[in-house]
């Protein structure tokens, strides 16, 4: 059984997605929305990092329950008027392509959850089934979130 | 000065029993020394000072608005008016009435023509359009003008100018609503009927202080709990408000918790059995997810989220489970809080589960914030298609590409229309260069105003205000329009119960000030928009054939206007939408048997997810719910994204009083209204008075990331941690457009966050500190405040 490789796999990418969710929310103060819904979607890949970690000891891997925030990047939250008024932007095409990458990571690890899923059921374990039930939904709506940012925000981008 | 409705907001009781008939109680209200018979003529209208819909007539004498009268035979409020109509209407012949278009030159407003002032709009409108596109322009309307200007305004933007920036102040109050709507009925349209508080057992208000937002229908409560059979009531509102007061239950969460309580109450209701089972397997989809959900928040968990009794928790739940005729409002508190969406949705849910809908008694009031929110909603002029068409569909844009005789990639429909934050966002990093405000005051009204000032004040924006006074707003704009109101030009609104009112012109107005029609039809013909066989796009020219054009646009979709008429309105009482040959009296409730707008091909939304805001594919939404039942959504807590912290422990939350309207330019101008609240004050705990060493009257300092407010202290029963500012008071009297030192308006202070599904902003959530600046010296608060929350 070669459960264990893929649980390091896609706790290692949840990781990633973690500290990418809370880089963009603190890179683009200036988008609100961005701002605020990709910090309570990091909370989602956090979750799952604590329910890989639990599940991880039955398949003989030991992984690291806990995110370390020292990684993500302490931007400060208050922003100057002029940072807001375009001087400093770093948004338009930067946030874009930023979105973009989220959108890779979250699918590529839904596609990780797939993999997990079938294995489960091929080898009739239960309990990781369903941890995959409880976290690959929720993978896909970041995945979902980061494209729908996508379209709402590249007509105006693309045409200024 | 008559005070009467001043120190007695709600009038005399008429109490009335359950499944009987509401008493009428003609209001009437004339300028001083003048009786009814000394009215010329009587003016047919409604209320344009909240959003209930009050029909009254206008009484003119020697061609001056003199008074009011509250029309007897309406079904809305049966001859009654609200203290602001009562006395408001005094506002219209104010010396400050913006009387001729004024532009910016040399850094300063000076007055000029008409042809002036529309050839440097329209100048600029032609230069953006050339050098970038239809996305450098956007258009920021009002919940207070007529469904004929909506229409106008949204057919110019969205089918001529092809732009996707067109949004209502609506946003900020209204936006929930709407949105909550889609989630469960995938169409706008409130289920429920006025009538329905004649019948039902249980009343439950949301995050509604009904008794100062809109009176009379408080007043139609109070009648019922004072006759025979009175309904009891459930109240959410972490103040002391006249509705908590006569509440069976007073739950008084801590802000931005509203869907953990809902989610409790919903735990209840489920695991106690208290649901319709058979109205759930025939009309509703998702019950199986959301009993799933809801089963993690017994009463204990919302109890410690909420800092709530348990016991209080489990008693309303238990009679919200019995109620045999359960009717459900919501407003602000839940539209303007963290999880604004989610949260409404849920208080769909708990009348769907209970199968209370559709029938006498049973009904959702997702309330509206403004007299004619609910047509920005319905003509396009608010973040949605005319008609209620959905711009994810295909068909949806083909049909109205054939209303407008366009092609349909004229309408921009790639994404959802723009709304007003982000508008606000584009205005700010450069990409909207020319933004048009009609009817509202984003410098005192949106959130965060240090940051709304400066970006409207930028010197690449043309900013162009139409308005009936200098606002704080228009006093930073580059061309300023003088507009005509209420009782000084004709057309048709809409309440929240779906009936239409005309308001006919009773007077001219001042000086060179236009109909906001006239000025949207002359914008539209000096731009020359046109059809795609070469015709006028705006093919009507008055508020009547504005009326036939918008009824057309409405054939067929659930907001069906066509079988009415000006003169079938103008004959008696309001009337309810949807009115077509079929139905030619109107239709008291939407949803009887189960009947929903929600098939794929027909409905007006997919929904969005509740926590992200992603708009759901049609795909999604037809396999999900192919046989158009209801939807019941589900939904976890998220904390909310400011929380008090060592610096800022309290929760600011903001609102309303009885005797304003927003940001006060007609309120502040009417003598005893103004009188009855001239100031600015704040609310907060006997505990936490006594904790901080402030007093009753004391002058205090509140504070939060984003700036500082001074305002008199008032102690009340509001729940600790809470404080509560009104957000009515500006600059317009006092500096300008801007604080000199300390500000007043409550919006100095809250941030720049909203619902990711409605995007709605948060005005109730913001973490913020308070202290004592002076002692009251025995100053006292008027008397007239006292009336209201306590």
């Amino acid at each position: 059984m070669k459960i264990g490789p893929v649980l390091v796999s896609i706790h290692r990418s949840e990781m990633n997605l973690y500290h990418d969710l809370l880089q963009l929310s603190a890179r683009y103060v200036t988008e609100p929305e961005v701002h605020h819904v990709a910090k309570d979607l990091a909370q989602w890949s956090r979750n799952h990092i604590a329910k890989l970690a639990e599940i991880a000891t039955d398949y003989g891997e030991a992984l690291q329950a806990e995110t370390s925030d020292a990684r993500a990047s302490k931007h400060a939250e208050q922003h100057t008027h002029s940072e807001s008024l375009g001087i400093d932007n770093p948004s338009g095409l930067a946030l874009l392509w930023d979105l973009r990458t989220i959108h890779m990571t979250a699918s590529g690890i839904a596609v990780q959850w797939t993999m997990l899923s079938q294995g489960a059921k091929a080898l009739q374990q239960s309990d990781l089934l369903s941890v995959v039930t409880q976290c690959q939904p929720e993978t896909q709506r970041q995945q979902t979130w980061a494209q729908a940012q996508i379209k709402q925000l590249s007509p105006q981008v693309l045409s200024s | 000065m008559n005070n009467n409705r001043i120190t007695d907001v709600w009038g005399a009781r008429t109490p009335y029993a359950a499944g009987t008939a509401w008493p009428v109680r003609v209001d009437t209200h004339l300028a001083e020394g003048l009786t009814e018979h000394d009215v010329d003529r009587w003016v047919q209208s409604a209320s344009i000072l909240h959003s209930n819909g009050d029909a009254l007539d206008i009484a003119v004498k020697d061609e001056r608005i003199v008074g009011v009268r509250g029309r007897a035979v309406d079904r809305v409020n049966h001859g009654r008016l609200d203290t602001k109509d009562v006395y408001g209407w005094q506002a219209n012949e104010s010396k400050d009435r913006l009387t001729t278009p004024l532009i910016r030159e040399n850094g300063t407003l000076v007055e000029t023509d008409w042809e002036t002032a529309m050839t440097r709009i329209v100048d600029t409108t032609r230069r953006l359009l050339e050098e970038q596109g239809p996305s450098a322009v956007g258009f920021h309307t009002t919940g207070q003008l007529f469904a004929e200007e909506y229409y106008t305004l949204a057919t110019i933007a969205h089918g001529g100018i092809g732009t996707k920036h067109l949004d209502g102040n609506t946003r900020l109050c209204t936006a929930t609503a709407a949105a909550a709507l889609k989630e469960s009925f995938a169409s706008d349209g409130q289920p429920g009927s006025y009538t329905d508080v004649d019948h039902a057992d249980v009343i439950a208000l949301f995050g509604h202080n009904v008794a100062e937002t809109q009176s009379v229908l408080w007043m139609r409560m109070l009648d019922r709990l004072a006759g025979d059979d009175p309904p009891q009531i459930i109240c959410v509102d972490p103040r002391p408000t006249p509705v908590a007061r006569h509440a069976t239950v007073h739950l008084a969460p801590r802000p931005g918790t509203n869907v953990a309580l809902m989610n409790a109450l919903l735990h209840e209701i489920i695991t106690n059995g208290w649901i319709d089972r058979d109205y759930i397997d025939a009309h509703v989809i998702g019950f199986d997810d959301l009993a799933k959900v809801v089963k993690e928040y017994p009463p204990e968990r919302a109890a410690e989220i909420c800092d709530v009794p348990v016991g209080q928790i489990r008693e309303a739940a238990r009679i919200l489970g019995h109620a045999q005729r359960l009717l459900s409002t919501v407003l602000q508190g839940f539209y303007q809080s963290h999880q604004a969406t989610a949260a409404a949705v849920q208080v769909n849910n708990l009348n769907l589960v209970r199968g209370m809908l559709g029938k006498p008694g049973c009904g959702i009031f997702q309330m509206n914030g403004q007299p004619t929110a609910q047509n920005t909603r319905e003509c396009g002029a608010d973040g949605d298609l005319p008609g209620f068409r959905n711009w994810n569909n295909p068909d949806h844009i083909a049909d109205l590409a054939r209303v407008w005789n366009v092609n349909p990639d004229d309408i921009p429909h790639y994404s959802a229309p723009t709304h007003l934050m982000q508008m606000m966002r584009y205005v700010e990093e450069g990409s909207i260069r020319q933004l048009w405000v009609s009817g509202t005051n984003p410098a005192v009204s949106l959130p965060e105003l240090a940051r709304i000032r400066a970006l409207l004040s930028k010197d690449d924006l043309q900013l162009i205000v139409q308005d009936i006074f200098l606002t704080e707003t228009a006093q930073l704009a580059d061309v300023v329009l003088p507009a005509a109101t209420w009782g000084e030009k004709t057309g048709t609104f809409t309440n929240v119960d779906r009936t239409v009112h005309i308001s006919d012109k009773a007077v001219e107005p001042p000086g060179e000030a236009k109909p906001d029609l006239e000025i949207f039809i002359d914008y539209a013909r000096r731009l020359d928009l046109r059809d795609k066989d070469g015709g006028p796009l705006i093919s009507w020219s008055d508020p009547e054939s504005a009326f036939e054009a918008w009824k057309a646009c409405s054939r067929g979709r659930p907001c069906d206007y066509t079988g009415i008429t000006y003169d079938k309105l103008r004959r008696g009482s309001g009337i309810q939408w949807p009115c077509t040959e079929d139905n030619p009296d109107g239709t008291e409730r939407l949803y009887r048997d189960g009947a929903f707008f929600s098939d794929p091909d027909y409905c007006e939304s997919y929904g969005r997810d509740l926590e992200t805001g992603a708009p759901v594919t049609a795909t999604e939404y037809r396999a999900m719910n192919p046989d158009a039942k209801a939807i019941l959504r589900a939904a976890e807590y998220i904390p909310p994204h400011e929380l008090p912290s060592e610096e800022y422990p309290f929760q600011l939350i903001t609102g309303r009083t009885i005797y304003h309207f927003h940001t006060r330019t007609k309120t502040g101008r009417a003598p005893e209204l103004n009188h009855a609240a001239p100031e600015v004050w704040v609310e907060l705990s006997t505990a936490d008075a006594r904790s901080a060493g402030i007093q009753d009257g004391d002058l205090t300092e509140i504070t939060t990331p984003r700036g500082l407010v001074q305002a008199k202290a008032r102690i009340t029963d509001i729940r600790s941690g809470v404080i509560f500012l009104p957000f009515h008071y500006g600059y317009w009297d006092t500096t300008g457009s801007a604080p000199d030192g300390p500000g007043r308006a409550a919006n100095e202070l809250t941030l720049t966050d909203w619902d990711p599904a409605s995007k709605q902003p948060i005005f109730k959530t913001a973490a913020a500190a308070i202290r004592r600046v002076s002692s009251a010296a025995g100053t006292s608060v008027p008397a007239g405040m006292k009336e209201g929350s306590r």
